[in-house]
């Protein structure tokens, strides 16, 4: 498969889910860029492969196309009236950052399981003493993408 | 915080754009690098963790 439609496709994922907070279903990008459904599973294989998305086990489902989360967390992010879901504290500011728009994240503290609420400029997040604590060796994240 | 922001922007600034991609195992080490997280914990291609 070509690499232009591959990355026809990866846009057409991640401004849907850009535009919507919800990450599309495989008939909406097929849709979107004109093209078989099962092209775009194809696209979508070499996406995962490429470490672009991260695919349900049915290889059509989109768990995850980083840093916007396709199932609800405990990482909310609000940018511009639009609620998205975050795979982790990473995440939750990458979306801000890929969105290039200020924005509003809900999460809470793992230790005390404390709510915290951060604003995010667009030159970063607002001062404070919250520390982001990576349990997994970089080496070892995609092994298990959904507990890193 | 600022060591995160740093990797969000760096790694997703141009999420949204054509050529934007994960960064390979070599730069992910040099960005790391360049906020001073640093080891074979932060080194993609480590094979223990020490």
């Amino acid at each position: 498969m070509p690499t232009d439609f591959n990355t026809s496709v990866k846009l057409a994922v991640y401004r849907s889910t850009a535009e919507s907070g919800q990450t599309p279903l495989l008939e909406t990008v097929a849709k979107e860029v004109g093209a078989d459904p099962e092209a775009v599973r194809l696209a979508y294989r070499a996406l995962r492969a490429d470490r672009v998305l991260f695919l349900e086990e049915d290889h059509v489902t989109i768990r995850m196309a980083p840093p916007f989360s396709g199932v609800p967390t405990q990482h909310r992010v609000t940018v511009d009236g639009i609620e998205y879901y975050a795979n982790c504290a990473w995440d939750a500011l990458g979306i801000c950052a890929a969105l290039h728009r200020p924005g509003l994240v809900h999460s809470r503290c793992e230790q005390s399981l404390e709510p915290l609420r951060l604003s995010v400029g667009l030159d970063g997040p607002e001062p404070s003493s919250w520390l982001f604590h990576c349990l997994v060796p970089a080496a070892q994240w995609w092994d298990d993408l959904v507990f890193t | 915080m600022d060591q995160l922001w740093h990797l969000a922007v760096t790694w997703y600034g141009t999420r949204l754009e054509a050529e934007s991609r994960r960064p390979a195992a070599a730069e992910m080490r040099s960005i790391f690098e360049s906020i001073a997280l640093e080891g074979d914990f932060w080194d993609p291609r480590a094979d223990s963790f020490g």
